[in-house]
């Protein structure tokens, strides 16, 4: 008897974990994921018919911080406000968006309202969905065929933001993922978007993957192709630990890196530019160019792998590649 | 003048600085080709040809190149081609193993050695030994340059130079005696 | 001494190697007959190549004729695959262009153009770019990226537009690049390849 009490015991705090686990599931496996965020994701492909979201960073409370840093000199600070009291609070901090090269400065002013009590008994209407409460802080809206997780639209910010989110989709799906709001600017020019350390990844999933980035840096392992990505600054790396390309690879980049590993099974025809090319892998170079970019001489190669059989074209503006053994 | 100037000219399918180039390249030309196909008249219509490729191709070439490199570059590929083409010209990579390992031959030269005799001595040589060492001792090519155009591995070059080397130093060495 | 040190010293004298005059007078002449023709020998021809030319035509009929059908098949193959709703499909659909097919055909440049105004994906578009740089020469095509200069906000696909007029010495391209200059919703890095290219410009 105590036994069977012990068990029941366990199997009801595995179910509690379970309900614990904070994971918004959506049935949604025919169409495609479109993604409008910055923020951290590290997604993996798996065969089933759910989009799985669990955030794996510790929740925020109802209006609390706000941490906003700048990545200049003057003028940029912290600035966190938790508000417990009624009244509106009023800050005021400056942005600075910037990548390497890029800096706007401009000032702008910040409204934090604290209405929790009124909105007690009620739930906020329409089709955004607002899952703060599972951790998720963007929102997500289902329009027939295409799943949309979009950033809620912040006033102009750089946010280093601890947020990380782990996203299961079925391999069945179709993945479009930009790293800034889905539309490059709004009417004021300005331009936003998160950063944390970690690259956001996509991991073992076999279904056609676009990505555009800005200065965020991308991680690829396992991705079957074809795969379409675009970077101004951030660097693309590429593993493949138990699969190899079998689909188109195109990637372009400004002037971030690209980091490629080559399984010896695959069958790769690779046209790739760069400032220069770096390898240890047995390709056969069919040609080999200097070419001008204009103002800056960048490497350009035709190089065969095997047979030949997939193509890859890799562009890395005036970064440099990396295509490495496995 | 210079060759900035002359490369934009040539650019512009002038005539004068397209004879000035193929005067002041054609020896270099010629030695380079004569050296893998060790036959002067087939090396004078080759270079002769690869000027004609080259200035048909220099509007890819940058001002500031250097004209010689290139130049030398696609005549010793065109020649590579040809010789290849031909049926004692053969380094693969399996040879490795069928070939012996030659007695080492003291790399020693003795004053009386003529500049002549080494070059006769390295033309003797057999097409694979001669192109590797021409092109590591006088083209200045490195092993892993040789082994692209040759399109062999780096190592397989390393063991041919050897070999060869052994090959000219004997030749050498019966000539002075 | 060795035999690398004796090489090495004695460099000029193994490379030294001489054209024959021979070689020499020869090669003006072959220079003249390639790259030099002068028009009034073309004339002297002319009757010669008139009559080759007619028959020349017939058989290119017949060939033609015969080959319709497979070169249509080919592009038809493109354009369908230029117009397909997948993203990887487009950008293969380009890749063949530039790698195997690249012939100046009126119907799949328009498509090209097409694509380089409407498209969604910023690969796809680049990937066009370079296809229809192909051509330099066609003025459609040169009026097209004027024009999409002006349209284009996506910063890496006007990157490669400025880069392309840079190449093209397109100084119909002027304005348009002032305009980007001067515009402050334009990124930094945009700004600075822009004024770049108008600097190779006006050279």
């Amino acid at each position: 008897m105590k036994y069977l009490q012990k068990i029941t015991v366990i199997l009801i705090a595995f179910a509690f974990l379970g309900l614990n686990a904070q994971e918004k599931k959506i049935k949604f496996y025919k169409g495609t994921l479109k993604i409008c965020s910055s923020k951290n994701f590290q997604i993996e492909g798996y065969d089933g018919d759910e989009v799985i979201i669990k955030s794996l960073h510790e929740k925020k409370g109802e209006n609390s911080v706000y941490v906003v840093n700048g990545f200049r000199n003057n003028g940029t600070y912290s600035y966190s406000n938790s508000s417990k009291n009624k009244l509106a609070r009023v800050g005021k901090a400056q942005s600075i968006s910037s990548s390497s090269s890029d800096s706007i400065v401009k000032g702008r002013l910040v409204f934090r309202s604290n209405n929790s009590e009124r909105k007690k008994g009620l739930i906020k209407l329409g089709t955004k969905s607002n899952n703060s409460d599972l951790g998720i802080y963007f929102t997500i809206e289902q329009n027939g065929d295409e799943l949309l997780f979009k950033d809620q639209s912040q006033v102009g910010f750089i946010m280093t933001s601890n947020e990380s989110y782990l996203v299961k989709i079925p391999n069945t799906l179709k993945l479009n993922w930009k790293t800034n709001n889905c539309k490059d600017r709004d009417r004021s020019g300005e331009y936003r978007f998160f950063s944390s350390k970690n690259p956001s990844s996509l991991s073992n999933f076999d279904g056609e993957t676009e990505i555009s980035s800005s200065v965020n840096n991308i991680k690829l392992k396992d991705v079957t192709g074809p795969v379409v990505v675009n970077t101004i600054g951030g660097n693309v790396t590429v593993e493949f630990e138990k699969k190899y390309p079998k689909n188109l690879y195109s990637i372009y980049s400004n002037n971030g890196f690209i980091d490629m590993q080559i399984p010896n099974k695959s069958s790769l025809m690779v046209d790739v530019i760069g400032k220069s090319v770096y390898s240890d892998v047995d390709f056969k170079v069919l040609e080999e160019e200097e070419v001008n970019d204009v103002w800056q001489k960048t490497t350009k190669m035709k190089l065969k792998f095997g047979a030949g059989k997939t193509k890859m074209k890799l562009n890395a503006g005036f970064g440099e590649v990396f295509l490495r053994k496995k | 003048m210079n060759t900035n100037q002359l490369i934009k000219q040539c650019k512009q399918n002038n005539y004068k600085a397209q004879i000035e180039v193929y005067n002041a390249y054609k020896n270099m030309m010629l030695g380079a080709a004569l050296r893998i196909l060790k036959n002067r008249e087939e090396a004078e219509d080759i270079v002769q040809d690869c000027f004609i490729k080259a200035f048909e191709k220099i509007h890819h070439l940058k001002e500031d190149a250097n004209l010689g490199g290139w130049l030398k570059r696609i005549v010793i590929n065109k020649s590579l081609d040809i010789a290849r083409s031909k049926d004692n010209f053969i380094i693969t990579d399996e040879l490795e193993i069928l070939e012996n390992e030659p007695e080492d031959v003291e790399d020693e030269i003795s004053i009386s050695t003529t500049v002549i005799d080494i070059k006769n001595c390295i033309y003797k040589l057999k097409d694979k030994y001669s192109t590797v060492l021409s092109l590591y001792l006088i083209e200045d090519y490195n092993h892993r340059e040789i082994g692209e155009l040759l399109n062999i591995k780096e190592s397989t070059v390393r063991n041919q130079f050897r070999r060869g080397k052994q090959q000219l130093l004997k030749l050498i060495k019966n000539k002075e005696l | 001494m060795k035999l690398k040190e004796f090489i090495h010293q004695n460099k000029t004298a193994i490379q030294e190697e001489k054209m024959s005059s021979k070689a020499d007078a020869n090669f003006e002449q072959l220079l003249k007959d390639k790259l030099h023709q002068p028009k009034k020998q073309k004339v002297v021809f002319l009757k010669f190549i008139a009559v080759a030319a007619s028959l020349g035509l017939l058989i290119a009929t017949f060939v033609w004729f015969n080959n319709q059908p497979e070169i249509n098949k080919k592009q038809q193959q493109l354009l369908s695959n230029l117009e397909n709703e997948s993203v990887g499909k487009r950008l293969e659909g380009v890749y063949t262009f530039n790698d195997e097919y690249a012939k100046e055909d009126d119907k799949i440049i328009e498509t090209l153009l097409s694509i380089l105004h409407k498209d969604e994906n910023t690969n796809v578009k680049i990937a066009t770019i370079d296809a229809l740089l192909k051509f330099p020469k066609n003025e459609s095509i040169r009026k097209s990226f004027i024009k999409a200069l002006e349209k284009e906000d996506v910063p890496l696909v006007q990157i490669k537009l400025i880069k392309a007029v840079s190449f093209l010495r397109e100084n119909r391209a002027q304005k348009s690049l002032e305009k980007i200059i001067n515009s402050e919703q334009t990124f930094p890095i945009v700004k600075n390849n822009a004024t770049l290219a108008m600097a190779e410009i006006k050279k």
